[in-house]
């Protein structure tokens, strides 16, 4: 049985307010300008493809709602809190799924944004780049 | 670098709330777990961490680390081969300066590196 995602933005990574106010999904030419970003991806609350940059991405995206219910499961199984950001990191790259407009129901507009980049990118920088496209 | 030299390090380096070792089988080999942590919950956090691990290797085959932010913590588990390190942070602005004192530990206790 699949248990929906629930996802909380906090500060540093209050993403939600401006995502609710511009519905559409992110610009993704704006999203490969980012620093380090290799490849990105956009879908909607079911998973369903928004934006993909490559096949790269599409193999990322692939894994992306295994990854965040195991996560998540993880999370609440351990009483720790709602999961709003999943990042898995190696010697050469980072893959972040970033969770988004996730306070108001049927919200539209992208509900998880996947980047793989470099891994000497700063993710808490790169997410705050992330926020001022939405 | 043993179990339990690793867990007091991370315990003195400060911004940690909490850190334990699993073994890839679940056991429980070392930790300095916070108040609000039901020990009883480890091996279960232990099999979804190496879960997501193994998802996520099967497209990043090298991946080594995962964190995952909550509105409570930023939690890291980090593959160190024989055990898998999972370290509780409070809060997420010092997440980072957590990340330095575990790849520290890392190195000392895998010699080729964490």
């Amino acid at each position: 049985m699949e248990h929906p995602i629930e996802t909380r933005l906090q500060p540093p990574l209050d993403l939600t307010i401006v995502s609710i106010m511009k519905p559409e999904p992110l610009n993704p030419d704006a999203i490969a300008a980012l620093q380090g970003v290799k490849h990105s991806f956009q879908t909607d609350r079911n998973f369903q493809e928004i934006h993909c940059s490559s096949d790269a991405a599409a193999k990322l995206q692939e894994i992306a709602p295994t990854c965040l219910r195991l996560a998540s499961k993880l999370s609440a199984n351990a009483e720790l809190g709602i999961l709003y950001r999943m990042q898995a990191s190696s010697d050469h790259d980072h893959f972040i799924i970033l969770a988004l407009n996730s306070e108001v129901p049927n919200a539209p507009g992208p509900r998880l944004v996947g980047l793989h980049t470099d891994h000497t990118t700063d993710i808490d920088h790169l997410a705050v780049e992330l926020t001022s496209l939405l | 670098m043993g179990n339990n030299e690793l867990i007091q390090y991370l315990s003195r380096s400060g911004n940690i709330t909490g850190s334990f070792l699993v073994s890839p089988s679940g056991s429980y080999l070392a930790g300095d777990l916070p108040d609000f942590l039901d020990s009883t919950k480890i091996p279960a956090m232990a099999e979804e961490g190496y879960n997501v691990l193994e998802t996520i290797r099967t497209k990043l085959p090298d991946a080594k680390e995962i964190r995952l932010d909550t509105h409570l913590l930023a939690i890291f588990l980090r593959d160190l081969g024989r055990a898998l390190l999972v370290v509780l942070v409070n809060d997420s602005a010092k997440a980072n300066s957590a990340k330095i004192a575990i790849d520290v530990v890392a190195r000392r206790y895998l010699p080729e590196g964490g």
